[in-house]
């Protein structure tokens, strides 16, 4: 039955009118968990609110678990859903820039627009900033190309190449963020409260 | 701990617990079989030596060769920039890695193209695109490209042309200077020349 729009019964030509809905109901749920204040983002690193690490790793073991299940009762073609594909030092690197990036501006890409859309000032200037990255990265592609396409791995999935089966893969996971929920839940108790 | 998260929590555990038992999706990635049926009727898979030769010229960056034949064979002759796949390899992480480049027309080949039309299917049911088999194999290769013969002189121009070019790949591939054929031999025109006239005479 799905995906969608691979197996052709939404036309190629919604792949974009989706993507906007889609991303509309996104942001809007962004700002409304708060996803558009920086200090609450830039808490996880902090210490004093983990509903990033919540809220995010809540999303993949739910779309997990739920893409899984629609596999197996036949209502999804999981060989036809698109990933990414794989080149380690450049996603090293580029994690590291984003990371830093996070900390210093409090936003990441995705949030810093929820809260332009609410007008908040320091998020204009990191989205200008993002792009001024963009354009600094445009132009110096060149020099970048070889190390940006070194690597490349194809489009591989984590549990296969642990050689391990999706169902004990996900159950994993599952057990990793509960218990990382559990010790946020701890670390957020110790840690003094910051009003914001 | 809120009462609302324990419960929440035991049951995604749950259902990952299910997810193992049921042992996941079934991976097996296989291509519909009307499709197949569609794509082995269809002779578009077939390329011919003289458009492998062209591209091998050419160094087209897309051409992947795969020689199917045993690896013994594959020692004594292969075609260049080949990678040697065996049927009982085609499974193998090795196999695996060279169908995963991307941007790639995998052209099989073997002595005919029968066995190379096997694998060519086989591993065409497995979802991999992008597949070619080699027409008639490396014996129409010998035959075309390395030894080529020339037409006969009453054949038409385009024969020639082919076989000129067939020459040309066959110094290409095997260094040795194979002498170039001629153009069609042409035949001597008899010119029957008009008997000169008598000059004139007189006249205005």
């Amino acid at each position: 039955m799905g995906p969608l729009i691979p197996l052709g019964i939404i036309g190629e030509n919604w792949n974009n009118v989706i993507a906007l809905l889609i991303g509309m109901a996104f942001g809007f749920i962004l700002e409304s968990s708060g996803f558009s204040s920086s200090r609450k983002l830039a808490g996880v690193f902090y210490g004093y609110d983990f509903v990033v690490l919540k809220v995010f790793f809540t999303a993949a073991i739910t779309a997990a678990v739920g893409l899984l299940y629609f596999g197996y009762l036949g209502w999804i073609d999981l060989s036809l859903v698109y990933i990414n594909p794989a080149y380690i030092p450049s996603t090293i690197v580029g994690g590291v820039m984003m990371g830093l990036g996070f900390i210093m501006g409090g936003y990441c890409p995705g949030t810093s627009y929820c809260a332009v859309s609410i007008g908040k000032i320091d998020a204009m200037v990191f989205s200008v900033s993002m792009f001024v990255g963009i354009f600094i990265f445009s132009e110096a592609y060149p020099l970048l190309e070889n190390f940006y396409n070194s690597g490349f791995l194809g489009s591989p999935t984590v549990y296969e190449s642990l050689g391990l089966s999706a169902g004990i893969f996900t159950l994993a996971l599952i057990l990793i963020a509960l218990g990382a929920f559990v010790m946020a839940h701890f670390v957020e108790k110790k840690v003094k409260k910051v009003d914001y | 701990m809120n009462k609302t998260y324990l419960i929440l929590a035991s049951l995604l555990i749950l259902l990952g617990v299910g997810l193992v038992i049921a042992g996941g999706s079934d991976d097996k990635k296989e291509i519909p079989p009307d499709q197949l049926l569609r794509e082995v009727s269809d002779d578009t898979r077939y390329i011919t030596t003289d458009q492998l030769a062209d591209r091998l010229i050419k160094k087209d960056p897309t051409v992947q060769l795969v020689d199917v034949r045993t690896a013994a064979d594959f020692n004594s002759f292969s075609l260049p920039g080949a990678v040697n796949v065996s049927p009982e390899k085609l499974f193998s992480d090795e196999a695996k890695a060279v169908f995963e480049q991307p941007g790639k027309d995998f052209i099989f080949y073997a002595n005919d193209d029968v066995l190379a039309d096997h694998v060519w299917q086989i591993a065409r049911r497995t979802g991999i695109s992008r597949l070619y088999v080699l027409k008639n194999g490396l014996n129409c290769w010998v035959e075309t490209i390395l030894q080529p013969t020339p037409p006969s002189p009453t054949e038409p121009q385009e024969a020639f042309d082919l076989y000129q070019a067939r020459v040309g790949a066959s110094q290409f591939f095997k260094g040795s200077d194979v002498p170039l054929a001629t153009e069609a031999p042409k035949q001597k025109l008899e010119v029957t020349r008009k008997a000169k006239k008598a000059k004139a005479e007189g006249g205005c």
